[in-house]
């Protein structure tokens, strides 16, 4: 087992999927996932337009916690869906505080 | 464990707060980006879970413009300033940024560092945030 077991990193990615933060973002979500990190990705800002990019979905039953800014989302007339978990900026705060390691692409 | 620590010559923090740059470059006539990034450093600093540093380099000095009519998002800006005046620590600009010399009566204090001291600053900070 990976000595990173059982650590939490947090990601933030405000770029949207054609950026190449967003696929350093997945990539990162990825290593991590395999590694056995639990991992946290909110997108905020044009991120919220990428949410439902296959290869961040594709990472959701493997475990990722995939955030997405409510207040974003409302502004660019994105609906609430299923895709991801819609809040707001405590979690941010929370995932800032409570993760191992806490990164953003931004 | 240690209950506070050191991150600028006038800064300190409690142990269990993280520390975040929010640095922001872009210009906020262009962009939307720097009204999210001051909505972030101040909803996020509001919690206290984090010691929040605002840097603007660059065109982004132009947030700390007295009447932010042209900026884009400038309801952000009205919004959310405040709230980062609160914290009772000047926000650091880049020295000498083109556009310091027309601010008259900025909303927030600000103190000029040059790249040297931002070098310093983003080292001991943990978590840095680019817009």
């Amino acid at each position: 087992m990976s000595q990173l077991a059982g650590k939490k990193l947090g990601i933030l990615v405000s770029v949207g999927s054609t950026a190449a933060g967003f696929a350093h973002a997945v990539g990162l979500a990825t290593a991590a996932i395999e590694a056995g990190v639990d991992t946290y990705v909110y997108c905020i800002d044009e991120a919220v337009t990428a949410i439902a990019e296959p290869g961040l979905q594709a990472l959701r039953p493997r475990g990722l916690r995939l955030y997405a800014c409510a207040y974003g989302a409302q502004r660019r007339g994105i609906p609430l869906s299923e895709e991801a978990t819609f809040a707001g900026l405590t979690v941010v705060s929370d995932l800032m505080s409570a993760t191992d390691r806490f990164v953003s692409f931004n | 464990m240690p209950v506070a620590r050191l991150i600028s010559p006038v800064t300190i923090v409690q142990a269990s707060q993280r520390t975040v740059l929010v640095l922001v470059t872009t210009d906020p006539q262009e962009s939307a980006r720097p009204a999210e990034a001051i909505r972030i450093a101040a909803g996020v600093g509001v919690w206290g879970r984090a010691q929040i540093t605002l840097y603007l380099r660059g065109p982004a000095v132009k947030v700390l413009a007295e009447f932010p009519d042209d900026l884009l998002d400038e309801d952000s800006y009205a919004r959310h300033l405040p709230l980062i005046r609160e914290w009772r620590r000047p926000v650091l600009v880049e020295r000498g940024a083109e556009g310091l010399a027309q601010l008259a009566a900025a909303p927030l204090d600000y103190r000029e560092i040059d790249d040297d001291e931002l070098a310093l600053v983003a080292a001991t900070h943990e978590i840095v945030l680019r817009f």
